[in-house]
């Protein structure tokens, strides 16, 4: 009994043998795990089977989580292909089993997980074009927009990604191609040339883990088609999609990285009907929420999260404004952080609302920090009104009149200059040619003419616009993708693949010059009418300057030139502990930018008066 | 030792003033603040000035007084003439003559008596030969000096009067004329100062200079390294008298 259990053991392992040897012969590396490093150069081992869940079994690269990184190639051992060899051909002999098509598919793969995407990109280029290889078409244009997408070429992946997922959901790389457009979404910097792609497949379901971004992606599109709608006075259909925003931003859970984002967006929505404090509620849930950073958050994330923060308290500054609530205002404007992009802005609103409570010296004070030669490039026209009013209510004539004088020199030959721009009636795209010319002497340090001053400063104007800012930015962003064909090597630069892509880039770029200049175009328009206004009002406080001043001296003839209408000021230059006072006398430090007070020191207002406004 | 006294606090005021700044503004300075915000990226630290120097000249009368002399107490009257390359550098060609009285530390003490002060032939003559006896006798000295002036300030003079401030540096090499012989040699000088900004042509300049040399004492074969620490005032004028804020 012993003995034959011995040779029952022995016999075993003899048995085994021939099947472990043909598992060799067979070319599977059972020490795959083992000679990790070695991977590389057994293609066959990491052939992947494409199936009906590209984004697991497949081992596609789909980004993990919701994450800003680039999705990392993380290749997972595919399964063997247990597939029958087809019909024996004398050139598609393979041990493993495949295709010369599969093949010429699998060497391209290994050369992108070598890293060599531009040889990848050429290889899948040249595959998806092949009417041979028709089966493997959108197999080679998904990994094509994958090369691109880690060549840095965002615009061309996704213009790529873009035919894939035309194919329709019935291809197994329609779910990760809709995921990869989130993350080029996260790569370029106006979001909003993915949403449009993003938008027309609203109706599939998402991953769980992109759900938020998909839904916030959206509510911002509808958002932007919103307003579009609302600016060519469609307000029905501007009413539905909304009403769509708020929905979307509904299923936003609380916590999550997108949430205050959408709260963002809801109170926009509430803000335009007008429902103020449900606006207000959702404004400080932006607040709340953008309270601290994340833990673990990158230096982006914090930015944006700081942006957002500084958005929302500009909102809540200007509802409470729009409401008289001019302290509310102040307290939410002095939030804003000193130099940030909104700072100029809310130092300029913040001037109304202090000139509302009678705070005139701090509305000027602000207002000399506007005028530093650090803005000077800056437009806020209003400010030399606000400034004219105030001297104006102040007695102070004769300042009033030279600051409205002032006024009409900066400004009226930028309102003609703009008035010629809009009556051309040029192109949309030439309303943006015309800008880029003043952009580019800019850049170059040219000299600049007259005109081009002016048009700088309409320019400036223009870019306040922050939808035209981004479209700009966005052009600027693909030209430079443009460019970058030249930095690559030659199999890359001269391949049919570069001249195809080059050839949508332009076609892209031209819809966005396209679509930045009818925002250009509205922006002038817009800005001109406000222009014409202030210039009125100018016209007005001169015309009302002109007639007190003419009344104070009558009145001052008929009292033998007794009688004084502005009178000295009490006023004190004491500071709080915490302040220290630095008497202005002309030099601005940039560490006191926005700290200015403006002393009045005489004028005819009752010091004693119950503060306007509240 | 009262003028080193007076010098040291003159020259850590500006430092005083902003040590105040710092600690009046609560935990986070406003400077802090200024350091690391947003503003900092886009713009200069001060624009509009009250006072600039390039290309301009200074012209710049002066007067400075010796210290830690163990002989000789030196008064120097000089001018300076500065050209202002840039808002930083600045080459200075200066002169002065020196009056040399004998020291308050100088003691001719007899051995087994009182000490007292020594005459001036005491220390300049051996004999009836003028002799370099005593180091430190200066009657002139030149320089030619290249300044460099990193530091624009203001400060807060009782919370009533701002005075603008600029701090420079200097060095560059020297001709000293010493001793009762008139014996000129070739030395170095290295310093720093402050302009006092009244106007903007007018600046009020307080400076402290080392001024370096070899001395040959008597009998010859003494030689000594001088560091001739020497503090000094004077009023700067700029020409041309008006300047062009450049953005």
């Amino acid at each position: 009994m012993r003995v034959f259990r011995i040779l029952a053991l022995a016999l075993v392992p003899m048995l085994a043998m021939p099947a472990f040897a043909q598992m060799n012969f067979d070319g599977l590396d059972l020490n795959a795990k083992k000679k990790g490093k070695k991977k590389a150069k057994k293609p066959p081992v990491e052939e992947k089977k494409p199936d009906e869940n590209p984004g697991a079994a497949d081992g596609v690269d789909v980004p993990a989580a919701v994450d800003t990184k680039a999705p990392a190639v993380v290749e997972k051992p595919a399964p063997v292909d247990t597939k029958p060899a087809p019909t024996m051909s004398f050139d598609a002999v393979d041990v493993a089993g495949k295709t010369g098509d599969r093949q010429k598919m699998d060497s391209a793969i290994a050369q992108f997980k070598a890293e060599n995407f531009e040889g990848a990109a050429v290889s899948f280029y040249d595959m998806s074009q092949d009417p041979k290889l028709k089966a493997l078409a959108a197999e080679a244009e998904y990994w094509l927009a994958k090369s691109l997408y880690k060549l840095g070429m965002y615009h061309s992946s996704l213009d790529t990604f873009s035919r894939v997922l035309a194919r329709g959901d019935r291809t197994k790389f329609f779910k990760s191609s809709l995921e990869w457009l989130f993350f080029i979404s996260r790569k370029t910097v106006n979001e909003t040339v993915v949403l449009d792609e993003i938008a027309k497949y609203s109706n599939f379901e998402f991953p769980e883990r992109f759900r938020s971004e998909f839904r916030y992606l959206l509510a911002r599109y509808n958002f932007v088609r919103g307003k579009a709608l609302d600016d060519a006075d469609q307000k029905g259909e501007a009413d539905k999609a909304y009403e769509e925003v708020k929905r979307l931003c509904l299923l936003i859970p609380k916590g999550d990285l997108f949430y205050a984002r959408a709260k963002y967006l809801e109170g926009l929505s509430y803000f335009r009907e007008n429902k103020l404090e449900t606006a207000l509620a959702s404004m400080k849930d932006v607040v709340r929420e953008t309270r601290t950073a994340a833990a673990g958050a990158k230096a982006s994330e914090v930015r944006n999260s700081q942006t957002l923060r500084e958005l929302a308290f500009m909102q809540l500054a200007r509802t409470h404004y729009g409401a008289k609530q001019n302290r509310y205002a102040i307290f939410y404007f002095s939030k804003i952080e000193r130099g940030g992009p909104q700072w100029l802005e809310a130092l300029f609103e913040s001037s109304w609302a202090n000139y509302r409570i009678g705070q005139s010296e701090q509305a000027l004070g602000n207002l000399i920090t506007l005028s530093s030669p650090f803005f000077r490039d800056e437009y806020f026209p209003e400010a030399l009104i606000l400034k004219a009013v105030i001297y104006f209510e102040n007695c102070r004539y004769r300042e009033a009149l030279s600051i409205i004088e002032d006024f009409e020199r900066i400004y009226g030959p930028v309102q003609e200059e703009l008035e010629r721009l809009v009556q051309k009636n040029m192109e949309a795209t030439e309303y943006f040619t015309v800008f880029e010319d003043v952009r580019k002497k800019n850049k170059s340090g040219e000299k600049k003419t007259n005109t081009d001053e002016i048009l700088e400063r309409i320019l400036n104007l223009a870019l306040t616009d922050k939808d035209l800012k981004k479209t700009v930015d966005s052009i600027t962003e693909l030209e430079s993708e443009i460019d970058s064909f030249g930095s690559k090597s030659d199999t890359f630069k001269y391949s049919n693949l570069s001249k195809s892509l080059i050839e949508s880039l332009k076609v892209a770029r031209t819809e966005l010059l396209k679509k930045a200049g009818i925002m250009a175009k509205g922006k002038l328009d817009f800005e001109l009418s406000q222009l014409k206004t202030m210039r009125g009002n100018g016209i007005r406080i001169h015309y009302e300057t002109t007639s007190k001043e003419k009344d104070f001296l009558e009145q001052q003839l008929g009292v033998g030139g007794q009688k004084e209408i502005v009178k000295s000021y009490q006023y004190s230059v004491a500071v709080s502990d915490e302040e220290l006072y630095w008497p202005y006398v002309g030099e601005y430090w940039r560490d006191e930018l926005g700290t200015y007070q403006y002393t009045l020191t005489k004028g005819c207002i009752e010091r004693s008066a119950p503060a306007k406004g509240e | 030792m009262r003028w080193l006294l007076l010098a040291t606090m003159v020259l850590a005021a500006p430092g005083f003033a902003q040590t105040k700044a710092e600690d009046e503004a609560g935990d986070v300075s406003e400077v802090d603040k200024d350091s690391s915000g947003p503003l900092r990226d886009r713009i200069p630290p001060v624009s509009g000035h009250a006072f600039l120097m390039n290309g301009r000249f200074e012209i710049s009368p002066e007067l400075a007084i010796s210290l830690r002399d163990a002989f000789f107490t030196k008064y120097l009257f000089g001018a300076a003439l500065t050209y202002h390359f840039t808002e930083t550098l600045a080459l200075s060609l200066r002169g002065g003559y020196t009056a040399s009285i004998i020291s308050g530390a100088a003691q001719v003490c007899a051995q087994q008596g009182a000490c007292r002060a020594p005459t001036f032939d005491e220390l300049t003559k051996n004999g009836s030969t003028p002799e370099n006896k005593a180091y430190g006798l200066m009657t002139f000295m030149a320089s030619l000096d290249l300044q460099w002036s990193p530091i624009y300030g203001k400060l807060s003079l009782i919370a009533e009067k701002v005075v603008h401030f600029n701090t420079y540096i200097l060095a560059g090499p020297a001709i000293v004329d010493y001793g009762p012989k008139g014996t000129i040699t070739v030395g170095g000088n290295i310093g720093v100062g402050f302009r006092f900004v009244i106007n903007k042509w007018l600046a009020l300049r307080t400076e402290l200079r080392d001024v370096i040399y070899f001395e040959q004492g008597f009998p010859v074969t003494n030689t000594s390294v001088r560091n001739q620490l020497m503090v000094g005032i004077g009023f700067s004028m700029f020409v041309p008298t008006v300047f062009e804020e450049s953005r």
